[in-house]
């Protein structure tokens, strides 16, 4: 494919097919003996860290892969960028670029953080490389300058600038990072995890600063994250990942619906017994789901049901066993963590879910 | 549902231009400066390193020569002048050169910098010029005041000195500068296969102390092994500019040996990037 020039018309700004990725690696035996064969031989094995993923992300959208570590999210974004190539399958951006040949052209048009990488200079201060930034990507002094003082505003950083980046915090290191990704206003932004370590504060002004870069500048961004928080706040679309393939995409409110809406019902009784009745009754309803913590011992039944019928299910609870052998009752609201791992299981059920 | 915002910063110039690259290089190069000027403690012991080594090699050479003058080609005083004069080539070939690209290859600067659009290897070049260049400076006043206050050495050099040299001695360094740098990248594109390169990295040191001349002169050898080290890169990062200077390359053959040199650092250029380009595509980049 030779996809070069640039469609300012497409409303696509990235489009992957069939993208997966096998990396290379080697098996090693724990101890000494084991590094003692492997110096004599090395076995390979090959670990596919992405399996036939494809999406297809549009202009201004701010998406949030989502998934467990080592579920192919980096490895994902690094095949957007261009950074490694893929196994097989295509990634295309804007119409135009075949992002595994690296054209420079794209390349001015994207930004890149990776919260467990460096990009400044470690040694001089960050505006030092926000300088290198500005001559790499031929931006105008003036607009290099506003641009720079409202990141800068954003992040109320501005004491740090002239100070060997080595002897920042991790926060304001992550911060200046950030600023340096958008100085050249890239037109798509990749982020790993940006927030990875950092503290609620900080954690909480890159979000704004995220918010900001996508709304005011309609920068599209596709953030990698384990913290649902990040998501929650930021993401109006998720892709989930598991095991190197996507499990859901579509908006975070459709999965609110499908399994965020239930009410998980947690029932301690009095005496085993009451628990057997309860447990049949559950069972034979079929808009009761059992939950994984369903007796642990022999007193607790744990079942979810969806929002709307817990007036119901709760009066009808009582008709089953009396309120006296009730010794708890908690109804409680499924967290985003909660529903993920439901998605992630089902997936390993039955080999995916789409919306 | 997602909402179509168009980016609205179309002011940015989104294409190349050649003027863009040189004025980033200049950028880049300068902040090279300022990082090599903050390490200036460890600058300030690498030179002190290098001189007492070399001290010790000048005043070894000088005695055996000494004891059996009439076996040897150079005199006790030109062995000086060699010495001193190596001491300044080998000080400036950037010799981290091959490591510092090793780790930019494993620990990941290699994978911010392809995907900005200024040129890698540029980046890399850039920053060894920028550690020779301060070499120099701070090594040229050492080496003007050794000529100028040890009796004997200033003659002794320019006694041999023809017009012919103030282009030679350009042309060779320049040869030796660029053939150093290359061999080292060579090294360094390694550590797309192995995980350390300290191994071939000891392995070419071991060359260049056989086919540099920063030893022993190398016009010593005999003229088989000569004529081996000449077809190497090592050769020229040393002792071609240094013969160069000293006068021992006759004007007759000095054409000669430049060609043969920009045919070495031709070919150590294709095998530099022939590796880049292997190394780049299978490139996995790191964990994390
Ligand atoms: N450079 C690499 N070489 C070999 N295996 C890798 C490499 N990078 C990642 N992997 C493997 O690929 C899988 C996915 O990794 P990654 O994309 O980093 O996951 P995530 O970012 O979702 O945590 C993991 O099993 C990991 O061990
Ligand atoms: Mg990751």
């Amino acid at each position: 494919m030779t996809l070069m020039t640039y469609d300012s018309t497409s409303d696509i700004a990235i489009e992957v097919r069939g993208l997966e990725k096998t990396y290379k690696t080697y098996r090693k035996e724990a101890g000494f003996s084991g590094a003692l064969k492997s110096f004599f031989h090395r076995e390979t094995v090959p670990v596919q860290a992405v399996k036939s993923s494809s999406f297809s992300i549009r202009r201004g959208e701010f998406v949030g892969l989502l998934g467990p570590n080592g579920a192919g999210k980096t490895t994902m974004l690094k095949m957007m960028t261009g950074l490694i190539p893929p196994t097989s399958g295509t990634s295309v951006a804007f119409g135009s670029f075949d992002t595994s040949k690296r054209p420079r052209d794209y390349l001015r048009r994207i930004g890149m953080v990776m919260g467990q990488r460096n990009q400044l200079h470690a040694d001089l201060p960050a505006v030092d490389s926000f300088r290198l930034s500005q001559a790499i990507y031929d931006i105008p002094e003036e607009r290099f300058k506003s641009r720079l003082e409202t990141c800068l505003a954003l992040f109320d950083i501005h004491s740090k600038l002239n100070i060997p980046v080595r002897k920042l915090s991790l926060g304001e290191r992550m911060k200046m990072e950030l600023i340096l990704a958008i100085l050249h206003e890239p037109e798509l932004l990749f982020l790993d995890e940006p927030t990875i370590g950092l503290d609620f504060n900080a954690a909480r002004q890159i979000r704004a600063f995220l918010a900001d870069a996508n709304k005011n500048f309609g920068i599209t961004i596709i953030l990698t994250s384990h913290y649902t928080k990040d998501i929650e706040e930021l993401c109006r679309r998720v892709i989930l990942i598991n095991h190197g393939t996507v499990v859901y995409d579509g908006a975070l409110d459709g999965l609110d619906d499908r399994v965020q809406g239930e009410r998980q019902f947690s029932v301690t009784t009095a005496d085993p017994a009451s628990a057997k009745t309860l447990l049949a009754w559950v069972q034979k309803n079929p808009d009761h789901r059992i939950m994984p913590e369903n007796m642990p011992d022999d007193t607790t039944v744990a079942f979810a049901v969806t929002s709307k019928s817990v007036a119901d299910t709760t009066k009808q609870l009582f008709e089953v066993i009396p309120p006296q052998s009730v010794r708890d009752l908690t109804i409680g609201e499924r967290g985003l963590e909660e529903v993920f791992a439901e998605v992630y299981r089902k997936a390993g059920d039955s080999g995916g879910v789409r919306a | 549902m997602t909402t179509d915002v168009r980016p609205k910063m179309a002011i940015i110039r989104h294409q190349t231009r050649r003027s863009t690259i040189m004025r980033a290089s200049v950028v880049y190069f300068g902040q090279c400066l300022q990082a090599a000027l903050m390490y200036r403690s460890s600058l300030a012991i690498f030179l002190a390193a290098e001189a007492f080594s070399y001290a010790g090699f000048i005043a070894f050479w000088y005695k055996a020569a000494q004891s059996n003058p009439a076996q040897h080609v150079y005199s006790p005083i030109g062995l000086v002048v060699y010495f001193v004069l190596v001491s300044f080539h080998h000080s400036i070939q950037h010799h981290a050169a091959s490591r510092d690209l090793g780790s930019d290859i494993r620990m990941g600067k290699l994978s911010y910098s392809i995907i900005r659009p200024f040129p890698f290897l540029l980046q890399t070049g850039l920053r060894s010029v920028a550690f020779t260049f301060i070499y120099s400076m701070l090594l040229s006043p050492l080496l003007v005041g050794g000529f100028l206050l040890v009796p004997g050495i200033w003659e002794s050099l320019s006694s041999g000195f023809t017009p012919d040299i103030y282009w030679q001695y350009p042309v060779a360094i320049t040869i030796g500068l660029a053939s150093g740098w290359l061999v080292r990248m060579l090294v360094g594109m390694l550590a797309f296969d192995m995980a350390q390169i300290w191994g071939p990295d000891t392995f070419f040191i071991a060359l260049y102390y056989a086919g540099s001349g920063a030893m022993f002169p190398i016009d010593l050898l005999p003229v088989w092994a000569l004529n081996i080290a000449k077809w190497t890169p090592m050769y020229y990062m040393v002792g071609f500019p240094v013969l160069t200077l000293m006068g021992r390359i006759p004007a007759a053959t000095f054409g000669q040996e430049a060609i043969r040199g920009v045919v070495v650092t031709m070919l150590t250029f294709a095998g530099m990037y022939a590796m880049w380009r292997r190394g780049i595509k299978q490139f996995e980049a790191i964990g994390i």
